[in-house]
């Protein structure tokens, strides 16, 4: 259903889920824009899969904590005169498992900083291209939420979960903001997913503890939740606004 | 992308239209044809049924259409034999079949609240009854019921068994999810909002001086400035029903243009 010749910004897209989400958009014919806060080299090889694949794409580097560098990547989008069709915020970091009395403020503030505020910013800067109201052509955004907002996610990451907890919130908000706009606004919100094959035997381990928690009895793979995102992107969910999707496998 | 379900059978409950136009069994299964599955249209009236199924076997598909009574067991039983005989197995269950009477406790018969409960809540029960066995024969089957914004929302029009009976859709498809996960079925609603249909003009319309006053407030009251068409909820269906969903079970997914967002 979707033209070629859409765009789509994918943020940390060089590995796990992000990886996932610019592979399969760029097989789908949408050029991909991702971006990567340190790791160029791997940004590189998504970039070389997808245009291996007969796709397009180019890494950009962003570190969604920094305000300056949310603001520069869409700068040069719209300097090049690249309207995004969709914005994928994926960038999301946990931190290192933690019971509440040992959570640093440093850990606290890089979570929020890149979970929620640096959402936030990357949402901005994008409207301001996207929407209708200030003369563009409308479009997606769809962010990376967490069955964690469900579960809290007690003894490890509660620190996460309300950050994604917010995610599910202004998702909600800006759907209805902009709503008007020509801009539809979702969430997915993945389970316990295989996130790179290289960490299968600690994902398979913390399934064992989980025992009877997935109704599917299984991990998600990054293509479902890649699916599931990319659903909500294309011209098929036109009418799908502040939808939080689970792509959790019942969970 | 066009999604595929080819090699699939889809049997749609209540894929026939209640008036001119597109509901959204009939935009459901004319869109799951075309994604290339083959459909059963199974409507309580036949003529119904066969307007679906002539729609899709002029674009080519393939589609029996079959008369039956939803809310009879032995008629859902004797549609599930049909299409057993005809495509030898059934992959999708659409569960589309739905009714509003108007009223509270103190304007509704007893008699309408089961007419409405069983409309809208025993047909599912009765399908997955019938179908369940299929699938789990087969080792796999995506099961899609359909819910509403009344099922988590009151709406504005006093149809208290409607909303009783859409919140059961609800738990019923996560109880199906949970119980069958495990054993490759997927059971999941779509939830649709405030909608154009051809049942809106049927049942909604008492509620309003004239239709075209319908269209416009129910227009007015969606953040996107417009209702649900029929084609909105069938892109989602096919969506479910697809392998790209195979990791999604246990949802009430909305397709309502924002609006269960809201709460003024």
């Amino acid at each position: 259903m979707d033209k070629a010749g859409k765009t789509v910004v994918v943020t940390g897209g060089s590995r796990g889920i992000g990886a996932g989400i610019a592979r399969l958009f760029g097989a789908r014919g949408w050029h991909v824009v991702l971006t990567y806060a340190s790791n160029e080299a791997a940004a590189q090889r998504v970039v070389q899969e997808i245009s291996g694949a007969g796709g397009s794409a180019s890494a950009v580097r962003c570190d969604t904590r920094s305000e300056a560098d949310i603001n520069a990547l869409f700068a040069a989008l719209r300097a090049a005169g690249t309207v995004p069709d969709a914005l994928v915020n994926n960038a999301g970091v946990t931190g290192p498992k933690t019971r509440l009395e040992d959570l640093t403020l440093d850990v606290l503030r890089e979570v929020v900083d890149v979970n929620l505020v640096g959402l936030l910013l990357c949402c901005r800067e994008a409207v301001k291209s996207m929407s209708k109201r200030h003369g563009g052509k409308g479009g997606a955004i769809v962010n990376i939420s967490s069955t964690g907002t469900k579960l809290g996610n007690p003894n490890q990451w509660v620190h996460y979960a309300a950050t994604k907890g917010a995610v599910d919130v202004l998702t909600n908000g800006l759907a209805r903001e902009l709503a008007a706009d020509g801009i539809r606004v979702a969430a997915v919100a993945p389970g316990l997913t295989l996130t790179d094959p290289a960490l299968e035997p600690q994902i398979m381990a913390r399934l064992e503890t989980l025992k009877g928690e997935i109704p599917m009895a299984r991990p998600g793979t990054v293509t479902e939740v890649a699916e599931g995102v990319y659903w909500l992107a294309s011209d098929c969910a036109s009418y799908c606004t502040g939808v939080v999707l689970n792509v959790a496998g019942g969970r | 992308m066009q999604i595929s379900l080819k090699g699939k059978t889809a049997f749609i409950c209540g894929a026939g239209s209640v008036g001119p136009g597109w509901g959204n069994g009939k935009a459901t299964a004319v869109a799951m044809a075309r994604a290339g599955a083959n459909v059963v249209a199974v409507d309580i009236n036949m003529d119904a049924a066969r307007e679906t199924a002539a729609l899709i076997k002029e674009e080519g598909g393939d589609c029996v259409a079959v008369q039956a009574n939803a809310t009879s067991s032995a008629d859902i039983a004797r549609a599930v034999q049909t299409a057993r005989e005809a495509y030898g197995r059934i992959d999708v269950l659409q569960n589309v079949v739905g009714t509003t009477i108007m009223g509270g406790p103190i304007e509704l018969s007893e008699e309408d609240w089961h007419k409405v409960l069983d409309i809208n809540l025993k047909t599912a029960f009765l399908t997955c009854k019938h179908v369940l066995p299929v699938m789990l024969e087969q080792g796999s089957g995506v099961i899609t019921n359909t819910s509403s914004l009344a099922s988590i929302r009151y709406v504005g029009y006093p149809y208290a068994a409607y909303y009783a009976a859409k919140a059961g859709v609800n738990q019923f498809t996560q109880s199906i999810a949970l119980q069958y996960a495990a054993r490759g079925i997927r059971c999941n609603a779509v939830m649709p909002g405030v909608m154009n249909t051809p049942l809106i003009r049927q049942q909604i319309s008492s509620q309003y001086e004239s239709e075209a006053d319908m269209i416009r407030a129910r227009d007015a009251v969606c953040p996107m400035g417009r209702m649900g068409t029929a084609w909105d909820i069938a892109h989602a269906s096919v969506f479910l029903a697809s392998d790209q969903a195979q990791y999604i079970t246990g949802v009430v997914l909305p397709v309502d243009g924002g609006i269960s967002c809201r709460c003024m």
